[in-house]
């Protein structure tokens, strides 16, 4: 086990790595570079700047595969930069947005949780009756409504009919708890909506797949309540694939919660990535980037190491 | 050799033949047949052992006979039905093909002689494709192998073929699944039979079925030996079925032949310890008859093949294994009246 | 002998239904087990053998299956009519059951140590430590060596034989008074087969426990079953003693079978004799006919119209036929075998 840890973070090495070279060349051949950006903006006022100082002075005049070295140098150092107009160094920016972008994350992964895996348990206790077609019939509706389609609605219309408008500034979550949950939760439980649908369904399909099996037979036999069957044994068996799907929702809802951050002026990560984005800031692009595929890598690991953890069957190595 | 062979006619069928050594009454002959299946691990799929699924086995096959193999599982009873038909490139050895080694074959000859060998398996289901009706499913390797492209010709011929097997030919469009279990396997036979072959390996075929329809199956099978000439290897598991089926019967353990004689031989004077066991072990369905019998009960179970016991495979669970058992492997020796045993407490041996 | 009956099941049915067509997979079965006895319910797939076990354990569930009616009397309280609170504290404890896939049957992501236990604090007010020493003794009394370490160990651990006989360390820790095993050795090698048989069969004579054998193959009971019941299209068309039905069968049928099985300890002879056709679709069987009529040598117009009773022909010997004097012929030919 240990040993297996080891070499999976060894393995990290190499494909940060091909992060990096990736990440590095597609922003670079991104039409218009940084200079290009500043000077089409400054230009609708009437101004301008000398782009071949500005470029000297963002280190962009130097070649391509100079400025990538330059670059990974500091990475290994723990230095991902200097945003280019920020003034700011991408460390800081990083420490200051991405624990609200976790925080968002792990609030809409927790929601997703408590409304799916008891819906879909129940779901398939009760197959077919009357509440498991009603439960199926609303997780499609929610599934077929788009994330920001809801959220702009829970915006403009509790706003048109109570004057009422959800928290936009951001208090640290340890200054006032209170004030920080209430700006997260309407954003979290948005995002977690559609994802509860998809996965309330799977769970529900893959425990009726193990309530078919033979050991829920025998479980029955030995005159186990029927409570016990669904969790210790349907829930536990089927847990391998359903820890599969939280693992790629998790990375989806951090990519996914970009708009979320947008539409409720969050600021997190994802509003960082897509401002940098359009100003062409590459140290914070490219940062944001490594950050958060380094992110998605570690939760593949831990869905890895949990089945170890579920299934006495599999063997890492 | 009475027979006409087309085998002989094919291009590219070696010149060397082995007629000196061989019985012209042998089909086929085994000599020292071993697969090895490596076993790997990681990434690099380093080899850290090999499953000797058959180790060293040989036989002859006589020509329209048939060859009983009765094994346990792990006993790599079925291996040696695909190294037959060279589904599987064996590791060594040797298997003559009425005459030719089919090791010198080239690609093309092999896929010509394949006509001439097929296989049935135990699970219908899996062999036949569910999407085909049955007269696609007959009719398949006439078509691959260019035998009738003619498709009145090609209608009559399934049309016989499924008669047959006891097949309502009206149900020729019928699909797999909307027959039962014997009729499936009835089938598959009719499938395995429409290429003309002459040498069929059955691993397991009545494994799945009813008694009733297991009886019909086996009645069926020895009808078409006895009117087509056709020779069988016979694998399975259940010694009474096995034997009644067969000429001769080979005792498989852990990857090596134990005992090979003929079948009423071999329940009349079984020399083997394990073979011993194993009749004890077969159920008679005869209170009386059941209940006076010597009941042999084997400890423990057949141990890995990846790890096979030194000496004599059968050792760990022998009541009579001493030192010698343990160290040295028993050559197969053969007691008389074609009756080859491997064990060194047989005198002889 | 009356009140030694433990499991009595009297004119049970147990229907499926399945896009609007009933299948009569049980359909008046009677039968009783004494205690101690080892009852031997023999038919092919199709026969409702299993769906009649499971009946008897209330494990069949709706849809598609339904228990129509009948009584299952155990201990002379009739089991279907339990609530379910009152028939879980039976299940497990003073009934249990073995599957004919033991490597299915055990729960794969529990080590069989904690699967015994459960079984065990289920039924009983011990302490875990207690359930769990008891679990090692149980391993160990069913020829698992080294109790202690496996005990801790996951089924995919154990090979097929042992895990069948974990499966029967767990059904005998509570001491039921009946053991239903549902085809203990189909899944399993010819040796091992004969080992747990004898296991199973030892456990039954020291705890005086009935054991309700389900097979399709005869042979595996010749030597245990004191009673033996066959069952073809969802009834039970001949009862009796092992002896009687073996060696003086009365239903066709039950001859058919007997004689479809290549004996081992006979010389071998030209074509085995076989039952024609195929087993009966139960969709589509009338409930007015013998449902082998169609199968039948002997079959004719009554066979076809009427479903002949189930009558005594000896000594606690019973057969439903309308025709088993015509077998006569063929009797005295398997008894000369």
């Amino acid at each position: 086990m240990g040993k297996y840890f080891v070499k999976r973070v060894l393995l990290l090495i190499p494909t940060i790595l091909l992060v990096c070279v990736i990440v590095f060349i597609l922003m670079r051949m991104v039409p218009m570079d940084a200079v290009a950006v500043l000077q089409n903006k400054l230009s609708a006022n009437g101004n301008y700047v000398d782009e071949d100082y500005v470029r000297a002075l963002l280190g962009l005049d130097v070649p391509a595969v100079q400025q990538f070295f330059t670059w990974i140098g500091g990475v290994l150092q723990g230095d991902l930069g200097t945003s280019f107009f920020d003034h700011a160094t991408v460390n800081s920016i990083l420490a200051r947005k991405l624990p609200v972008t976790l925080e968002l994350g792990i609030l809409s992964l927790i929601i997703t949780n408590i409304i799916s895996i008891p819906l879909g348990l129940f779901c398939a206790a009760r197959q077919d009756s009357i509440s498991d077609y009603t439960i199926r019939v609303f997780s499609t509706v929610l599934i077929a409504m788009p994330v920001f389609w809801v959220a702009t609605m829970v915006l403009i219309y509790p706003n048109l009919w109570w004057g009422w408008a959800p928290a936009v500034s951001y208090v640290p979550f340890f200054e006032d708890p209170l004030e920080n949950l209430s700006m997260f939760l309407l954003p979290a439980v948005i995002s977690a909506i559609g994802q509860s649908g998809i996965q309330m369904r799977t769970i529900r399909t893959m425990t009726l797949e193990v309530m078919r099996q033979d050991y829920i037979r025998t479980a029955w036999a030995k005159g186990v309540p029927e409570r016990q069957v669904l969790f210790k044994y349907a829930f536990r068996n089927s847990m391998i694939p359903i820890i599969t799907m939280i693992g790629g929702s998790v990375a989806m809802m951090i990519g996914g919660n970009v708009v979320m951050e947008n539409i409720f002026n969050i600021p997190g990560l994802g509003q960082a990535l897509v401002s940098a984005l359009n100003s062409r800031d590459y140290p914070i692009v490219q940062g944001c980037v490594l950050v958060l595929s380094l992110f998605v890598m570690c939760i593949n690991l831990l869905v890895d190491l949990a089945y170890k953890w579920i299934d006495p069957r599999v063997t890492l190595d | 050799m009475s027979q006409k062979l087309n085998f002989y006619e094919m291009p590219g069928a070696p010149e060397r033949r082995l007629d000196n050594i061989l019985d012209l009454d042998d089909i086929m002959y085994v000599e020292n047949l071993k697969m090895h299946f490596p076993v790997t691990r990681g990434l690099l799929k380093r080899e850290v052992g090999t499953v000797k699924a058959v180790d060293g086995v040989s036989f002859h096959i006589k020509r329209s006979q048939t060859l009983g193999i009765v094994g346990e599982s792990g006993s790599g009873k079925s291996t040696i039905g695909n190294c037959l038909l060279r589904n599987l490139n064996i590791t060594s050895g040797n298997i003559y093909y009425e005459g030719h080694n089919m090791n010198d074959l080239n690609r093309r000859s092999l896929q010509k002689m394949r006509k001439n060998l097929q296989m049935i398996t135990q699970d219908p289901f899996a062999s036949l494709d569910p999407r085909m009706n049955i007269m696609d499913v007959v009719s398949e390797g006439l078509k691959i192998h260019h035998v009738l492209d003619n498709k009145a010709e090609l209608y009559d011929f399934v049309v016989r073929q499924l008669e047959m097997v006891g097949i309502n030919p009206d149900f020729r469009f019928r699909y797999p699944h909307e027959f039962s279990g014997g009729q499936r396997q009835r089938i598959s036979i009719a499938r395995a039979l429409a290429l003309q072959p002459n040498f069929i390996v059955c691993d397991e075929v009545v494994s799945a079925l009813d008694v009733s329809i297991q009886a019909q199956i086996v009645n069926l099978l020895m009808k078409l030996q006895e009117n087509m000439k056709l020779t069988y290897v016979f694998i399975g598991h259940d010694l009474s079925v096995v034997r009644y089926i067969s000429n001769q019967v080979a005792v498989l353990y852990l990857g090596k032949v134990m005992e090979l004689t003929d079948s009423d031989e071999l329940y009349d004077h079984p020399l083997h310890p394990y073979t011993q066991a194993l009749i004890s072990a077969a159920p008679i369905p005869n209170p009386v008859v059941d209940r006076a019998r010597e009941r042999i009960l084997l400890e423990g179970e057949i141990p890995s093949p990846i790890n096979p016991p030194k000496g004599c495979n059968f050792c760990t669970r022998c009541k009579y294994a001493d030192e010698r058992c343990r160290t040295e492997e028993p050559k197969m020796v053969d007691v008389g009246g074609n009756h080859l045993v491997a064990c060194h407490r047989v005198a002889g041996a | 002998m009356e009140q030694d009956v433990i499991l009595e099941v009297k004119d049970l049915k147990t229907y499926f239904y399945n896009h609007g067509r009933e299948l009569r997979a049980v359909d008046g079965l009677s039968y009783q087990v004494h205690r101690g006895e080892c009852v031997a319910i023999i038919g092919e797939s199709g026969s409702g053998k299993t769906v009649s076990a499971l009946s008897i354990l209330r494990l069949i569930s709706y849809p598609p299956g339904l228990v129509m009616g009948g009584q299952v009397l155990f201990k002379g309280r009739d089991l279907l009519k339990m609530n379910d609170e009152e028939y879980r504290r039976i299940r497990g404890k003073e009934i249990s059951m073995i599957f004919q896939e033991p490597s299915a049957a055990l729960n794969p992501v529990a080590t069989i140590g904690d699967q015994i236990v459960e079984n065990i604090l289920l039924h009983s007010n011990v302490k875990r430590e207690e359930a769990r020493q008891r679990a090692v003794e149980l391993l160990a009394e069913v020829g698992i060596p080294n109790a202690q370490e496996r005990v801790k160990q996951y089924p995919f651990e154990f090979s097929g034989g042992m895990q069948q006989r974990a499966m029967i360390a767990m059904a005998m820790s509570c001491g039921p008074d009946v053991l239903i095993a549902d085809e203990p050795t189909t899944a399993l090698d010819v040796t091992v087969q004969a080992q747990v048989l004898e296991q199973l069969n030892r456990l039954r004579q020291s705890r005086n426990m009935a054991l309700l054998i389900i097979t399709h193959n005869l042979g595996v009971v010749a030597r245990y079953a004191d009673s033996v019941k066959i069952m073809y299209g969802g009834k039970i068309v001949e009862d009796g003693s092992v002896e009687d039905v073996f060696l003086r069968p009365a239903h066709p049928y039950t001859l058919g079978l007997i004689r479809a099985v290549p004996r081992l300890d006979l010389p071998r002879t030209h074509g085995l004799h076989t039952i024609e056709g195929e087993p009966p679709d139960m969709s589509k069987i009338g409930p007015n006919c013998c449902a082998f009529h169609l199968r039948c040598a002997y079959a004719d117009e009554q066979c076809q119209n009427c479903r002949p009773p189930l009558e005594q022909v000896g000594d606690d010997h019973f057969c439903a036929c309308h025709h088993r004097d015509l077998l006569d012929e063929e009797r005295k030919e398997v008894l000369m075998e």
